[in-house]
Protein backbone atom coordinates (compact mmCIF):
# COMPACT_ATOMS: atom_id res chain seq x y z
CA UNK A 1 0.00 0.00 0.00
CA UNK A 2 1.23 3.14 -0.78
CA UNK A 3 0.22 6.28 0.47
CA UNK A 4 0.15 9.22 -1.62
CA UNK A 5 -0.13 13.28 -0.53
CA UNK A 6 -1.43 15.28 -3.10
CA UNK A 7 -0.01 18.81 -2.12
CA UNK A 8 -1.42 21.29 -4.62
CA UNK A 9 -0.42 24.70 -3.39
CA UNK A 10 2.64 24.91 -1.13
CA UNK A 11 5.68 26.18 0.32
CA UNK A 12 7.16 22.30 -0.61
CA UNK A 13 10.69 23.45 0.68
CA UNK A 14 10.54 24.57 4.08
CA UNK A 15 6.69 21.63 4.97
CA UNK A 16 9.56 18.51 3.58
CA UNK A 17 12.55 19.94 5.44
CA UNK A 18 10.46 20.65 8.77
CA UNK A 19 9.09 16.89 9.06
CA UNK A 20 11.84 15.78 7.96
CA UNK A 21 13.60 17.23 10.81
CA UNK A 22 11.22 16.53 13.54
CA UNK A 23 11.24 13.36 12.65
CA UNK A 24 14.56 12.59 12.69
CA UNK A 25 15.38 14.84 16.38
CA UNK A 26 12.15 12.65 17.39
CA UNK A 27 14.24 9.42 16.76
CA UNK A 28 11.77 8.38 13.79
CA UNK A 29 13.07 5.04 13.29
CA UNK A 30 12.76 4.69 9.49
CA UNK A 31 15.00 5.58 7.20
CA UNK A 32 14.41 8.68 5.32
CA UNK A 33 15.43 8.85 1.75
CA UNK A 34 14.48 12.40 -0.13
CA UNK A 35 14.06 12.11 -3.27
CA UNK A 36 11.61 15.88 -3.61
CA UNK A 37 13.05 18.50 -5.97
CA UNK A 38 12.32 22.04 -5.11
CA UNK A 39 8.96 23.06 -6.53
CA UNK A 40 8.86 25.56 -9.54
CA UNK A 41 5.13 27.10 -8.40
CA UNK A 42 5.29 28.21 -4.32
CA UNK A 43 2.56 30.17 -2.83
CA UNK A 44 1.99 30.70 1.00
CA UNK A 45 1.43 28.08 2.92
CA UNK A 46 -1.55 28.98 5.72
CA UNK A 47 0.39 27.76 8.97
CA UNK A 48 3.68 25.31 7.83
CA UNK A 49 4.66 24.82 11.34
CA UNK A 50 1.56 23.67 12.52
CA UNK A 51 0.37 21.42 9.50
CA UNK A 52 4.23 19.66 9.63
CA UNK A 53 3.09 19.12 13.36
CA UNK A 54 -0.12 17.03 12.35
CA UNK A 55 2.21 15.38 9.40
CA UNK A 56 4.77 14.45 11.57
CA UNK A 57 2.46 13.13 14.50
CA UNK A 58 0.50 11.10 11.98
CA UNK A 59 3.82 9.78 11.02
CA UNK A 60 4.42 8.77 14.74
CA UNK A 61 1.64 7.32 14.75
CA UNK A 62 1.60 4.97 11.74
CA UNK A 63 4.97 3.91 13.49
CA UNK A 64 3.44 2.93 16.50
CA UNK A 65 0.69 1.25 14.57
CA UNK A 66 2.78 -0.91 12.93
CA UNK A 67 4.54 -2.24 16.16
CA UNK A 68 7.89 -0.48 14.86
CA UNK A 69 8.51 -2.16 11.81
CA UNK A 70 11.69 -1.43 9.31
CA UNK A 71 10.38 0.38 6.35
CA UNK A 72 11.39 2.65 4.17
CA UNK A 73 9.69 5.89 4.26
CA UNK A 74 10.42 7.60 0.60
CA UNK A 75 9.64 11.15 -0.62
CA UNK A 76 9.15 11.59 -4.20
CA UNK A 77 7.79 15.12 -6.57
CA UNK A 78 6.85 15.33 -9.42
CA UNK A 79 4.28 17.47 -11.79
CA UNK A 80 3.11 18.97 -8.42
CA UNK A 81 2.58 16.40 -6.32
CA UNK A 82 4.51 15.47 -3.31
CA UNK A 83 4.36 11.90 -2.69
CA UNK A 84 5.50 9.76 0.56
CA UNK A 85 5.26 6.20 0.35
CA UNK A 86 5.39 3.57 3.23
CA UNK A 87 6.61 0.34 1.48
CA UNK A 88 4.43 -2.07 3.58
CA UNK A 89 0.59 -2.57 4.40
CA UNK A 90 -0.55 -0.66 7.46
CA UNK A 91 -2.16 -1.96 9.97
CA UNK A 92 -6.05 -1.43 11.44
CA UNK A 93 -4.94 1.11 13.54
CA UNK A 94 -3.65 3.19 11.14
CA UNK A 95 -7.78 4.17 10.80
CA UNK A 96 -7.22 6.27 14.10
CA UNK A 97 -4.25 7.97 13.10
CA UNK A 98 -6.10 8.69 9.50
CA UNK A 99 -9.33 10.57 11.34
CA UNK A 100 -6.91 12.40 13.72
CA UNK A 101 -5.17 13.77 11.05
CA UNK A 102 -8.09 14.28 8.75
CA UNK A 103 -9.89 16.02 11.32
CA UNK A 104 -6.37 18.37 12.37
CA UNK A 105 -6.27 19.03 9.13
CA UNK A 106 -9.64 19.74 8.26
CA UNK A 107 -9.61 22.37 11.52
CA UNK A 108 -6.35 24.28 9.16
CA UNK A 109 -8.70 24.17 6.02
CA UNK A 110 -7.05 21.27 4.76
CA UNK A 111 -8.24 18.01 3.72
CA UNK A 112 -7.29 14.49 3.51
CA UNK A 113 -9.41 11.62 2.09
CA UNK A 114 -9.01 7.80 1.03
CA UNK A 115 -9.82 7.44 -2.71
CA UNK A 116 -8.33 4.49 -4.71
CA UNK A 117 -5.65 3.14 -2.29
CA UNK A 118 -4.55 6.72 -1.82
CA UNK A 119 -4.48 8.85 0.94
CA UNK A 120 -5.19 12.11 -0.95
CA UNK A 121 -3.78 15.66 0.89
CA UNK A 122 -4.24 19.11 0.22
CA UNK A 123 -3.37 21.58 2.15
CA UNK A 124 -4.78 25.61 2.84
CA UNK A 125 -2.70 28.55 1.64
CA UNK A 126 -3.43 31.96 3.46
CA UNK A 127 -6.65 33.11 1.67
CA UNK A 128 -8.46 30.53 2.18
CA UNK A 129 -9.80 30.72 6.18
CA UNK A 130 -12.57 33.13 4.42
CA UNK A 131 -13.91 32.45 0.79
CA UNK A 132 -15.13 36.17 -0.50
CA UNK A 133 -17.33 37.37 -2.62
CA UNK A 134 -16.39 37.89 -6.55
CA UNK A 135 -17.08 41.48 -6.53
CA UNK A 136 -14.85 42.12 -3.37
CA UNK A 137 -11.29 43.84 -3.59
CA UNK A 138 -9.79 42.99 -0.39
CA UNK A 139 -6.95 45.34 -0.64
CA UNK A 140 -9.53 48.27 -0.44
CA UNK A 141 -11.60 46.56 1.50
CA UNK A 142 -9.86 45.00 4.54
CA UNK A 143 -6.82 47.87 4.28
CA UNK A 144 -7.55 48.36 8.51
CA UNK A 145 -8.29 45.03 9.38
CA UNK A 146 -5.43 43.28 11.65
CA UNK A 147 -2.98 41.21 9.93
CA UNK A 148 -3.60 37.28 9.88
CA UNK A 149 -2.17 35.98 12.83
CA UNK A 150 -1.57 31.95 12.57
CA UNK A 151 -2.56 29.75 15.27
CA UNK A 152 0.17 29.68 18.22
CA UNK A 153 3.28 28.31 17.05
CA UNK A 154 3.27 26.14 20.32
CA UNK A 155 2.86 22.01 19.44
CA UNK A 156 -0.62 21.08 20.46
CA UNK A 157 -0.08 17.75 19.27
CA UNK A 158 1.59 16.02 21.96
CA UNK A 159 4.19 13.05 21.82
CA UNK A 160 4.44 11.63 25.19
CA UNK A 161 2.02 11.00 28.22
CA UNK A 162 -1.60 9.80 28.33
CA UNK A 163 -2.46 12.12 25.31
CA UNK A 164 -0.99 10.07 22.53
CA UNK A 165 -1.58 6.91 24.47
CA UNK A 166 -5.18 7.18 24.44
CA UNK A 167 -5.23 9.19 20.74
CA UNK A 168 -3.87 12.80 20.44
CA UNK A 169 -6.70 14.56 18.97
CA UNK A 170 -9.04 13.32 21.46
CA UNK A 171 -8.70 16.35 23.30
CA UNK A 172 -6.73 19.31 22.31
CA UNK A 173 -7.12 22.36 24.85
CA UNK A 174 -4.51 24.54 22.99
CA UNK A 175 -7.64 24.84 20.52
CA UNK A 176 -9.81 26.55 22.85
CA UNK A 177 -6.70 28.42 24.65
CA UNK A 178 -5.71 30.01 21.22
CA UNK A 179 -9.36 31.12 20.80
CA UNK A 180 -9.71 32.54 24.04
CA UNK A 181 -6.83 32.51 26.38
CA UNK A 182 -9.05 33.40 29.39
CA UNK A 183 -8.98 29.59 31.08
CA UNK A 184 -11.47 30.21 32.97
CA UNK A 185 -14.10 31.10 30.31
CA UNK A 186 -12.41 28.05 28.51
CA UNK A 187 -13.05 25.72 31.31
CA UNK A 188 -16.76 26.81 31.80
CA UNK A 189 -17.75 26.19 28.10
CA UNK A 190 -15.77 22.99 28.53
CA UNK A 191 -18.38 22.00 31.19
CA UNK A 192 -21.07 23.17 29.35
CA UNK A 193 -20.59 21.78 26.32
CA UNK A 194 -19.83 17.85 28.03
CA UNK A 195 -23.25 18.68 29.80
CA UNK A 196 -24.84 19.67 26.17
CA UNK A 197 -23.41 16.60 25.16
CA UNK A 198 -24.48 14.27 27.54
CA UNK A 199 -28.20 15.84 27.24
CA UNK A 200 -28.16 15.09 23.48
CA UNK A 201 -26.54 11.68 24.00
CA UNK A 202 -29.82 10.89 26.03
CA UNK A 203 -31.76 12.25 23.43
CA UNK A 204 -30.37 10.35 21.19
CA UNK A 205 -30.92 7.25 22.75
CA UNK A 206 -34.69 8.07 23.31
CA UNK A 207 -35.11 9.17 19.75
CA UNK A 208 -33.72 5.50 18.15
CA UNK A 209 -35.59 3.57 20.97
CA UNK A 210 -38.80 5.20 19.40
CA UNK A 211 -41.07 3.27 16.61
CA UNK A 212 -40.01 3.57 13.30
CA UNK A 213 -39.81 5.77 11.06
CA UNK A 214 -37.05 7.56 13.23
CA UNK A 215 -36.45 11.60 13.68
CA UNK A 216 -33.81 11.31 11.03
CA UNK A 217 -34.12 15.38 10.86
CA UNK A 218 -33.70 15.64 14.86
CA UNK A 219 -30.57 13.24 14.81
CA UNK A 220 -29.08 14.67 12.21
CA UNK A 221 -29.45 18.60 13.77
CA UNK A 222 -28.11 16.67 17.51
CA UNK A 223 -24.89 14.92 15.53
CA UNK A 224 -24.36 18.00 13.92
CA UNK A 225 -24.73 20.18 16.64
CA UNK A 226 -22.25 17.66 18.53
CA UNK A 227 -19.65 18.10 15.55
CA UNK A 228 -19.63 21.85 15.94
CA UNK A 229 -19.16 21.91 19.44
CA UNK A 230 -16.70 19.25 19.53
CA UNK A 231 -14.17 20.68 16.55
CA UNK A 232 -14.85 24.41 18.88
CA UNK A 233 -13.21 23.03 21.91
CA UNK A 234 -10.77 20.26 20.69
CA UNK A 235 -12.46 17.44 21.26
CA UNK A 236 -11.81 16.09 17.49
CA UNK A 237 -12.55 12.27 17.90
CA UNK A 238 -15.82 13.07 19.37
CA UNK A 239 -16.48 15.39 16.42
CA UNK A 240 -15.67 12.98 13.97
CA UNK A 241 -17.89 10.38 15.65
CA UNK A 242 -20.65 12.86 15.14
CA UNK A 243 -20.02 13.97 11.58
CA UNK A 244 -19.82 9.92 10.46
CA UNK A 245 -23.58 10.08 12.33
CA UNK A 246 -24.83 13.19 10.91
CA UNK A 247 -23.80 11.74 6.98
CA UNK A 248 -25.39 8.47 7.88
CA UNK A 249 -28.91 10.14 9.20
CA UNK A 250 -28.40 12.70 6.17
CA UNK A 251 -28.11 9.19 3.80
CA UNK A 252 -30.89 7.71 5.50
CA UNK A 253 -28.44 4.84 7.17
CA UNK A 254 -30.69 4.00 10.19
CA UNK A 255 -29.31 0.72 10.72
CA UNK A 256 -25.95 2.36 11.15
CA UNK A 257 -26.92 5.13 14.11
CA UNK A 258 -26.72 2.39 17.36
CA UNK A 259 -23.84 1.57 16.22
CA UNK A 260 -22.41 5.18 15.75
CA UNK A 261 -24.18 6.07 19.23
CA UNK A 262 -22.23 3.76 21.51
CA UNK A 263 -18.76 4.95 19.82
CA UNK A 264 -20.15 8.57 20.53
CA UNK A 265 -21.11 7.72 23.99
CA UNK A 266 -17.70 5.99 24.24
CA UNK A 267 -16.06 8.61 23.09
CA UNK A 268 -17.58 11.04 25.24
CA UNK A 269 -16.43 9.49 28.38
CA UNK A 270 -12.84 9.24 26.76
CA UNK A 271 -12.60 12.87 26.17
CA UNK A 272 -14.10 13.46 29.77
CA UNK A 273 -11.66 11.74 31.43
CA UNK A 274 -8.26 13.35 29.58
CA UNK A 275 -10.52 16.42 30.15
CA UNK A 276 -10.23 16.41 33.55
CA UNK A 277 -6.97 14.66 33.86
CA UNK A 278 -5.43 17.68 31.51
CA UNK A 279 -6.80 20.09 34.10
CA UNK A 280 -5.93 18.56 36.99
CA UNK A 281 -2.49 17.94 36.20
CA UNK A 282 -2.44 21.65 35.52
CA UNK A 283 -3.53 22.40 39.31
CA UNK A 284 -1.22 20.00 40.48
CA UNK A 285 1.85 19.57 38.69
CA UNK A 286 4.26 16.57 39.04
CA UNK A 287 7.33 17.79 41.45
CA UNK B 1 -33.65 52.16 18.79
CA UNK B 2 -31.57 49.66 19.80
CA UNK B 3 -27.97 50.61 17.82
CA UNK B 4 -25.08 47.80 18.04
CA UNK B 5 -22.39 47.10 15.57
CA UNK B 6 -23.47 43.19 14.98
CA UNK B 7 -26.24 41.12 14.85
CA UNK B 8 -24.88 37.47 15.30
CA UNK B 9 -27.16 34.56 15.07
CA UNK B 10 -25.62 30.82 15.79
CA UNK B 11 -27.91 27.98 17.23
CA UNK B 12 -24.65 25.98 18.86
CA UNK B 13 -23.74 27.35 21.80
CA UNK B 14 -20.23 26.89 21.93
CA UNK B 15 -20.07 28.63 18.34
CA UNK B 16 -22.08 31.41 19.67
CA UNK B 17 -19.93 31.81 23.26
CA UNK B 18 -16.66 32.07 21.59
CA UNK B 19 -17.58 34.80 18.72
CA UNK B 20 -19.28 36.40 22.15
CA UNK B 21 -16.07 36.54 23.51
CA UNK B 22 -13.82 37.29 20.80
CA UNK B 23 -16.05 40.45 19.84
CA UNK B 24 -15.93 41.94 23.36
CA UNK B 25 -12.39 41.27 23.68
CA UNK B 26 -12.34 43.91 20.34
CA UNK B 27 -14.81 46.04 22.48
CA UNK B 28 -17.27 45.55 19.47
CA UNK B 29 -20.73 45.99 20.48
CA UNK B 30 -23.34 43.43 19.03
CA UNK B 31 -26.33 41.17 20.30
CA UNK B 32 -26.44 37.36 19.68
CA UNK B 33 -29.74 35.40 19.25
CA UNK B 34 -30.06 31.45 19.05
CA UNK B 35 -32.19 31.61 15.74
CA UNK B 36 -33.26 33.16 12.47
CA UNK B 37 -36.45 34.42 13.97
CA UNK B 38 -34.83 36.29 16.94
CA UNK B 39 -32.66 37.67 14.58
CA UNK B 40 -35.00 39.33 12.43
CA UNK B 41 -37.38 40.14 15.13
CA UNK B 42 -33.92 42.03 16.73
CA UNK B 43 -33.14 43.13 12.74
CA UNK B 44 -36.38 45.17 12.87
CA UNK B 45 -35.76 46.59 16.33
CA UNK B 46 -32.48 47.33 15.64
CA UNK B 47 -29.57 49.05 13.55
CA UNK B 48 -26.67 47.27 12.70
CA UNK B 49 -23.53 47.94 10.74
CA UNK B 50 -23.31 44.33 9.91
CA UNK B 51 -24.90 40.46 10.33
CA UNK B 52 -23.05 37.54 10.95
CA UNK B 53 -25.56 34.52 10.45
CA UNK B 54 -25.04 30.92 10.73
CA UNK B 55 -26.68 28.95 7.74
CA UNK B 56 -28.55 25.63 9.09
CA UNK B 57 -30.03 26.78 12.17
CA UNK B 58 -33.46 25.37 13.42
CA UNK B 59 -36.85 26.99 11.91
CA UNK B 60 -35.26 29.68 9.52
CA UNK B 61 -32.02 29.12 8.25
CA UNK B 62 -29.43 32.01 7.41
CA UNK B 63 -30.17 32.57 4.03
CA UNK B 64 -33.86 32.46 4.50
CA UNK B 65 -33.26 35.30 7.12
CA UNK B 66 -30.86 37.24 4.70
CA UNK B 67 -33.39 37.54 2.07
CA UNK B 68 -35.54 39.00 4.21
CA UNK B 69 -33.08 41.23 5.59
CA UNK B 70 -31.92 42.10 2.12
CA UNK B 71 -35.52 43.39 1.34
CA UNK B 72 -35.56 45.81 4.35
CA UNK B 73 -31.46 46.89 3.35
CA UNK B 74 -29.98 45.52 0.60
CA UNK B 75 -27.11 47.90 1.57
CA UNK B 76 -26.34 46.06 4.73
CA UNK B 77 -23.50 43.55 4.76
CA UNK B 78 -24.34 40.12 5.21
CA UNK B 79 -21.80 37.05 6.51
CA UNK B 80 -22.41 33.92 6.50
CA UNK B 81 -21.39 30.82 8.46
CA UNK B 82 -20.98 27.22 7.84
CA UNK B 83 -19.62 23.82 8.61
CA UNK B 84 -20.70 22.73 5.31
CA UNK B 85 -17.60 23.71 2.51
CA UNK B 86 -19.69 22.66 -0.01
CA UNK B 87 -22.18 25.26 0.26
CA UNK B 88 -20.11 28.03 -0.02
CA UNK B 89 -20.38 29.07 -3.51
CA UNK B 90 -24.42 28.63 -2.97
CA UNK B 91 -23.89 31.11 -0.21
CA UNK B 92 -21.74 33.49 -2.15
CA UNK B 93 -24.39 33.24 -4.96
CA UNK B 94 -27.01 34.17 -2.29
CA UNK B 95 -25.78 37.70 -1.39
CA UNK B 96 -23.41 36.93 1.55
CA UNK B 97 -20.21 39.48 1.14
CA UNK B 98 -18.60 36.89 3.20
CA UNK B 99 -18.61 33.18 3.84
CA UNK B 100 -16.70 31.15 6.85
CA UNK B 101 -16.58 27.89 6.90
CA UNK B 102 -16.10 26.79 10.86
CA UNK B 103 -14.66 25.70 13.19
CA UNK B 104 -13.17 29.69 13.09
CA UNK B 105 -9.90 28.71 14.62
CA UNK B 106 -7.75 31.29 14.23
CA UNK B 107 -8.13 35.49 13.77
CA UNK B 108 -8.81 35.99 9.91
CA UNK B 109 -12.37 36.10 10.72
CA UNK B 110 -12.23 38.41 12.91
CA UNK B 111 -9.87 40.77 10.85
CA UNK B 112 -12.22 40.11 8.44
CA UNK B 113 -15.28 41.73 10.42
CA UNK B 114 -13.53 44.60 12.31
CA UNK B 115 -12.49 45.48 8.07
CA UNK B 116 -16.38 45.64 7.73
CA UNK B 117 -16.84 47.66 10.49
CA UNK B 118 -14.01 50.27 10.22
Amino acid sequence: MSILYSMSIIQLPELVDQILHDLSSLGFPIPIQNQYEPAAEQCTLQDPDRISKVLTVFFMQLESARKGCFSRLKWDYREGILSAALLEPCSPEMEVSFINTRTSLHCLGGTLSFEKGHLLLTLPTSNQQSTRGPSKDPSEEFSDAPPYQPLDESASYRLEGSHLEKGTSVFDPDVLQQACPDEEFSRQLLEEFLSHCRNHLQELEHLLTQEHPLDLVKIHRIAHSIKGGGLNVGAFRLAEVARSMEQQAKAGMSGSLEKALTRLIEEERLLESIYREHYERKANPPG
Amino acid sequence: MNEKQILLAEDEFTARKLLEFQLKRLHITFDAVETGTAALEYFRQGTYKLVLLDEYMPGLNGSEVAREIRRIDPSLPLLAMTSDPEAVQRLLEAGFREVFVKPLHGNAHLAIILGYLA
